[in-house]
């Protein structure tokens, strides 16, 4: 099974992105999606760096896919993404409409923002040509499998850590928390490069705030389950970035890889790099943000901060 | 000149007729159980009400659309399938689907036709829409509710799908089929299972003496009301937050509101939308009767004058239709 490395969700300074990427090149991650899925006001990166940026990581042995907006509502964004598509790589489409845009559908991944709920659906996306789909976050072990048995030749990707996607807006909701209009944001969200934490009126905290996206506040987390993974056929291990301790997480799913950790002492030490708490709900048929150990048969609930 | 469609929602038969009667030019509708998106308790229609329903509707000679839009999971799509077989069989006018698995079975089964896409396909662009008309013959898109006039006039321009648009009722504020608040909260997606936080879910909790009243989601605290507010139904979406980088308490997704387009009519009429959608297929037959009747008389007048101006009481009562919640444009007027 490989490590990649899902595209950065946050808006950061573009230093801070070339860095992050300069460090990711030296670890054990072996795919790498760089660009925006969020905001097409956020391409700060433009289609030269990104290329500098895929060249930088292509010589360090990673595969490297070009990932793009999920939610797209006018022409220019969807110009904007047929120049990326003309670039000698991979594209992860996260908005079925830019799958008219890449001819060539043998470089394309079917994004975990594409709506397959089954396995008909999964079969007929790769029967265009699709090379690999990324499952959402919202399906079941059932859902998972069965997809998963349907399309046997196709490779697939799972998120196994990280704030995953929970809703999609026309609206900023950074830009709302600071009484702005999106029109005249001044992408304010660079501020926030791990987003903005909400918590219920009891303190639990439940999501997180990324522009116009809103994900979950909990890290999801799939450390026990990889060998139910590698039996579906799951290939493909997807780490999302997050402000600190990327590479720490990366590091310890290889070395439960290369079973130089038990997945006891790695589940304890990525509940460290969680404060919210880990999740796996949907996987067991249950909320998002719950967590069911297997190992003691009990569900655990966030912690209020 | 053709004039704009109104489709109205109705949940049982005695809906469906009121919207007939008060002047839908098309209802849609879905059968009983998860195969649509108002999956409640007493809600939608079995088989031989469908035939009615369908039958009433004809004879004032309106279209009836059925809605088989959830995403089924693989042990539920023979029951979406199922539903096809019944809608077209029963005669009704288009299916309005959203799962690529469902789609390919009536573009296999039924090649000849008419089939709407859902708004949980959340096809927003041009290219979205060329895919799911391309590749399973859809005749119009229900667009998600992220498009502002000026986005949906320049996408008149790009397509010759036909365009249905939200015009009145609850308002989901992020992009349709990918939001998954709900089933965080709560388990149940309202893609597979076809309910936003379903009332099973939901406890209300008298807190102390002062009086109130807390509102939880499967456990989850969504909201607390003094007893001076009025309670909305408690979505996630409209759930009051912390916001731990501001400091902030407040409704950090969506204020308590509901969508009416009532003041903005003939714009969203000139950007060249065929259909104009009310939701509430929950709602009761007065409220189908009362919003039918509001916006067919301002449709017309709008034909034959220019302008659709609706007196102030009767945009009053139409607010007073949606309880605690005030009335917005969404992001029809810009973002």
């Amino acid at each position: 099974m490989k490590i990649t490395l899902g595209p950065i969700p946050f808006l950061w300074e573009k230093e801070r992105i070339l860095s992050f990427y300069k460090e990711i090149s030296a670890t054990s991650v072996s795919t790498v999606y760089l660009g925006e899925v969020i905001c097409s006001k956020r391409y700060v990166l433009g289609i030269d760096t990104i290329e500098a940026i895929a060249r930088m990581l292509h010589d360090a042995g990673k595969e490297v896919v070009v990932s793009t907006l999920g939610l797209i509502t006018h022409r220019d964004e969807l110009n904007f993404i047929e120049s990326l598509c003309s670039l000698p790589l991979r594209i992860e489409v996260n908005n079925i409409g830019v799958l008219n845009l890449c001819p060539d559908k043998s470089r394309v991944i079917g994004g975990p923002h594409l709506a397959i709920y089954n396995a008909p659906t999964a079969k007929f996306l790769t029967g265009l040509g699709i090379r690999r789909i990324v499952f959402m976050p919202e399906l079941s072990q059932q859902a998972i499998e069965s997809i998963s048995l349907s399309v046997p030749s196709v490779e697939k990707e799972i998120i196994v850590f990280g704030s995953l996607p929970v809703a999609f807006s026309w609206r900023c909701y950074t830009a709302r928390a600071l009484n702005l209009s999106k029109t005249n944001c001044a992408i304010v969200c660079k501020k926030y490069p791990s987003g903005m934490r909400l918590e219920t009126m009891e303190g639990m905290p439940l999501f997180n705030i990324n522009g116009t996206q809103l994900m979950s506040e909990q890290k999801v987390c799939m450390i026990a389950q990889m060998d139910i993974l590698r039996g579906f056929g799951i290939g493909h291990l997807r780490i999302i970035p997050q402000e600190y301790h990327t590479f720490d997480i990366v590091e310890i799913f290889n070395r439960v890889l290369t079973g130089d950790l038990s997945v006891p002492a790695a589940l304890e030490a990525l509940e460290r790099l969680a404060p919210a708490g880990v999740s796996n709900g949907w996987f067991h048929g249950r909320a998002g943000w719950e967590y069911v150990d297997e190992t003691s048969a009990k569900i655990s609930a966030a912690p209020a901060s | 000149m053709k004039k704009v469609e109104i489709c109205a929602p109705a949940g049982n038969l005695p809906s469906l007729k009121a919207a007939v009667d008060n002047g839908a030019d098309a209802v849609y509708m879905g059968f009983s159980g998860d195969t649509n998106l108002r999956n409640f308790p007493a809600l939608n229609f079995t088989e031989e009400e469908v035939h009615k329903a369908i039958q009433y509707a004809h004879r004032k000679e309106k279209k009836v659309f059925i809605t088989i839009n959830s995403y089924p999971q693989e042990k539920e799509l023979p029951l979406a399938c199922e539903a096809v077989d019944k809608a077209y069989g029963l005669g009704a006018d288009a299916v309005i689907a959203s799962d690529m698995a469902v789609l390919s079975y009536i573009q296999g089964r039924y090649p000849g036709k008419r089939v709407h896409l859902s708004v949980q396909a959340s096809a927003s662009n041009a290219e979205a829409i060329e895919f799911y008309r391309r590749h399973f013959g859809i005749k119009r898109v229900v667009l998600p509710r992220v498009l502002t006039i000026d986005e949906i006039r320049a996408l008149r321009g790009e397509t010759r799908v036909e365009i249905e648009v939200f015009a009145l009722g609850l308002l989901c504020i992020n992009s349709e089929g990918q939001c998954f608040l709900s089933s965080y909260i709560t388990s149940e997606s309202i893609n597979t299972y076809g309910a936003c936080s379903h009332p099973k879910f939901i406890d209300f909790v008298q807190e102390d003496d002062e009086g109130i009243l807390k509102i939880l989601s499967n456990g989850v605290l969504l909201n607390k009301y003094s007893p001076m507010e009025e309670v909305a139904y408690p979505t996630p979406c409209k759930g009051r937050y912390y916001n731990k980088a501001t400091g902030q308490l407040h409704y950090a997704i969506q204020d308590p509101e509901s969508l009416n387009v009532l003041g903005i009519l003939p714009e969203i009429i000139q950007a060249g939308v065929d259909s104009i959608k009310i939701e509430g297929r929950q709602r009761s037959r007065t409220y189908v009767e009362q919003v039918v009747r509001v916006f067919r008389e301002a449709i017309d007048t709008y034909y034959e004058t220019g302008s659709c101006r609706v007196s102030a009481d009767t945009g009053q009562h139409l607010q007073s239709l949606f309880e605690g919640l005030a009335p917005t444009y969404g992001c029809y007027k810009g973002k």
